[in-house]
């Protein structure tokens, strides 16, 4: 199959080109804060990262509900003016979701370009991988995003603007204490100091403890499992609540002559089987990325579609199906070890 | 262009009876005590909150040292100057309505000397709209130290960091002077510019008493001093900040690194079992 046709190849291209500028983006907007894009990216690029090119819309969230809502609201001034700044950023990142909508999870996300590339390792290295994780596992952890975008992001870092918290418990900025993103962009740019256990305070102590060994795990666990962290990820939760006014979406054509192969859920990476139970219409799922798999081995024409407005970008056809289907089957050969296909495709 | 660059002050500042002896800011005594490392205050975590401490928030009134004479003034983050009058060699930022960086700048001239003094202050505002590289690359007196970058959020001044700066006369960089580090723990340390009028020091680990945790210990004063003599004419300049100690002191990049191997050793676990069951049932099938 030739490369430039292949959805996940031109993919993996954009999520590099990506990678790259958020990164060590700095270099070509600037280092301050006030360079950057905006400081609403709906994909996690660290503000730790002293090279990015952008800021996450999570690590400006909770540092306005410490330090600006959280104190303006214990101590009585004017509350407008306080939330003015989060209003602006979530209007910012409802911009941002009205162009791409969840694709930046999909095509932008540092990290998930990472997790991606651990399971291709993995790929790589012979690991065999579950063709989809449990019902009883994908029904467990999808809750946990919304639990983490709520109390990590909002209710911590309130509660500690509030004065209920400590400031120097790290729970003002609670995600970011623990987010993965933080220790993997610093380390790209070749800064270790993210990577610590801070013995400062009992908190402080069992938050660094659960940030490294979330990333450890991640790390790990990204071999045979796609997307581990994007699961309950806060970010994929945010964005949820603005999909629906997205231009870019997933689109299912019709339910007729959708035969019972399944190989749309089974190939997203993010387990969602109801693409497949899905009716016509929308089948943007709270979990999707817009990563275009499931389109990519749909074998049958015009049954699902990425669109962007009204205008049809990728459709899936029984063509394009087999030769990616033959075209993952070779990839999946070559390993660097020994030839055990993992394959997650049916032929 | 022919420069002379003269060892003058270093010997001054390394006799230690003259440090600190040209015209320069620093906050002032009641809030910052000085040139001295501050009393560390353990907060109570049931403290009330205060603003946060990051980027150069806290406006003390601003002394301005051996300064008689200077012309003062502030440079908003847009570029407009802002006259500043002492009142008993103090100066009150006033409010510029403006965030982030702004420009203090001290500028005078006795006879064949032209001194300068610039201390870059965060203040409170509406966007401007201008990056602080703008009010870097601006031309503010003569002779000119400037940081390269400035500190911005999750990214301070610390012991134990590179800090790099620029040395400009007229705008243009110096290559081959000598510059001075000085702190308010007594370190005095100097360099040279390279040929782009580059210079870094490392921030020196010199804070004596050290209590694990960020907000507990003080930031201390530092300064940089060059000198440059052009056309007859002497340029002295300074540039003052802060520093804070380094976390690592409090953070275990080791530990950090030994559960991070934790998580990946639990991690392979269910990688390995994952790739057991999946070829178990690749042979089923």
């Amino acid at each position: 199959m030739n490369p430039l046709k292949n959805l996940s190849v031109i993919r993996k291209f954009v999520q590099f080109l990506s990678f790259l500028f958020l990164v060590y983006g700095s270099s070509v907007v600037g280092f301050y804060a006030a360079d950057k894009l905006s400081a609403s990216l709906p994909a996690l690029a660290c503000a730790y990262d002293s090279k990015t090119a952008d800021y996450c819309a999570l690590i400006v969230l909770q540092h306005q509900l410490d330090h600006r809502v959280g104190m303006v609201l214990a101590t009585g001034g004017a509350v407008l003016k306080a939330l003015m700044p989060t209003l602006i950023t979530l209007a910012t990142f409802f911009v941002f979701m009205v162009i791409l909508s969840k694709a930046f999870c999909g095509w932008i996300c540092p990290l998930g370009f990472f997790q991606e590339i651990m399971t291709l390792i993995g790929q790589k290295i012979g690991l065999k991988s579950p063709s989809s994780l449990s019902d009883t596992t994908v029904n467990k952890l999808r809750p946990m995003k919304w639990f983490i975008l709520l109390g990590l992001v909002f209710i911590f870092p309130l509660m500690t603007g509030l004065g209920f918290l400590g400031m120097s418990s790290g729970f003002g900025d609670a995600f970011c204490r623990i987010c993965p993103s933080r220790i993997l962009t610093t380390l790209m740019i070749g800064d270790p100091n993210q990577l610590y256990v801070d013995t400062s305070s009992t908190s402080l102590m069992i938050w660094s403890v659960m940030a490294d060994f979330l990333f450890g795990l991640i790390i790990a666990i990204g071999l045979t499992v796609r997307q581990p962290f994007c699961r309950i990820c806060p970010m994929l939760a945010l964005q949820t609540v603005f999909k629906k006014a997205g231009l870019a979406r997933l689109v299912k054509n019709s339910t007729e002559g959708c035969s019972s192969c399944g190989l749309c859920a089974k190939n997203c990476p993010m387990d969602i089987r109801e693409i497949h139970t899905q009716e016509t219409g929308d089948a943007v799922h709270p979990d999707c990325t817009l990563c275009g798999r499931c389109v990519e081995f749909c074998p049958r024409d015009n049954q699902l579609a990425i669109k962007y407005a009204v205008a049809p970008i990728f459709t899936s056809s029984k063509t394009y199906c087999a030769e990616r289907t033959k075209a993952q089957k070779k990839w999946e050969k070559g390993s660097l070890i020994k030839n055990t296909p993992s394959l997650q495709t049916e032929s | 262009m022919k420069y002379f660059f003269t060892i003058g002050i270093t010997l001054a500042l390394l006799s230690g009876n003259s440090a600190f002896a040209a015209m320069h800011f620093q906050p002032e005594a009641k809030q910052r005590q000085g040139m001295t490392q501050q009393a560390p205050k353990a907060h109570s975590p049931k403290e009330k909150p205060k603003k946060h401490s990051g980027m150069q928030r806290k406006k003390p009134g601003i002394l301005l040292m051996e300064g008689t004479g200077a012309s003062v003034t502030l440079i908003r983050p847009d570029g407009v100057i802002l006259p500043l009058e002492p009142n008993e060699g103090k100066f009150a930022i006033p409010k510029t309505g403006l965030d982030n960086y702004h420009a203090l700048v001290a500028e005078k001239t006795t006879g064949n000397v032209i001194e300068s003094a610039i201390r870059y202050v965060s203040l409170r505002g509406k966007p401007s709209g201008h990056s602080p590289s703008e009010l870097t690359a601006q031309q503010k007196a003569s002779f000119e130290i400037v940081p390269a970058p400035l500190p911005r959020e999750h990214w301070h001044y610390t012991s134990g960091k590179n800090a790099v700066f620029t040395l400009r006369l007229l705008n243009e960089p110096i290559a081959g002077a000598m510059v001075f580090l000085t702190t308010a723990n007594g370190t005095t340390v100097d360099t040279i510019t390279d040929s782009n009028g580059k210079f870094a020091f490392q921030l020196p680990e010199d804070f004596e008493k050290i209590i694990p945790g960020r907000r507990k210990n003080a930031p201390v004063e530092f300064r940089i001093e060059a000198e440059v003599e052009k056309d007859g004419k002497q340029y002295f300049s300074s540039l003052s900040d802060k520093y804070y100690v380094n976390p690592n002191h409090w953070q275990s990049f080791q530990g950090g690194l030994l559960v991070m191997a934790l998580g990946m050793g639990v991690g392979l676990f269910f990688t390995f079992k994952n790739h057991k069951t999946a070829s178990r049932k690749g042979k089923k099938s």
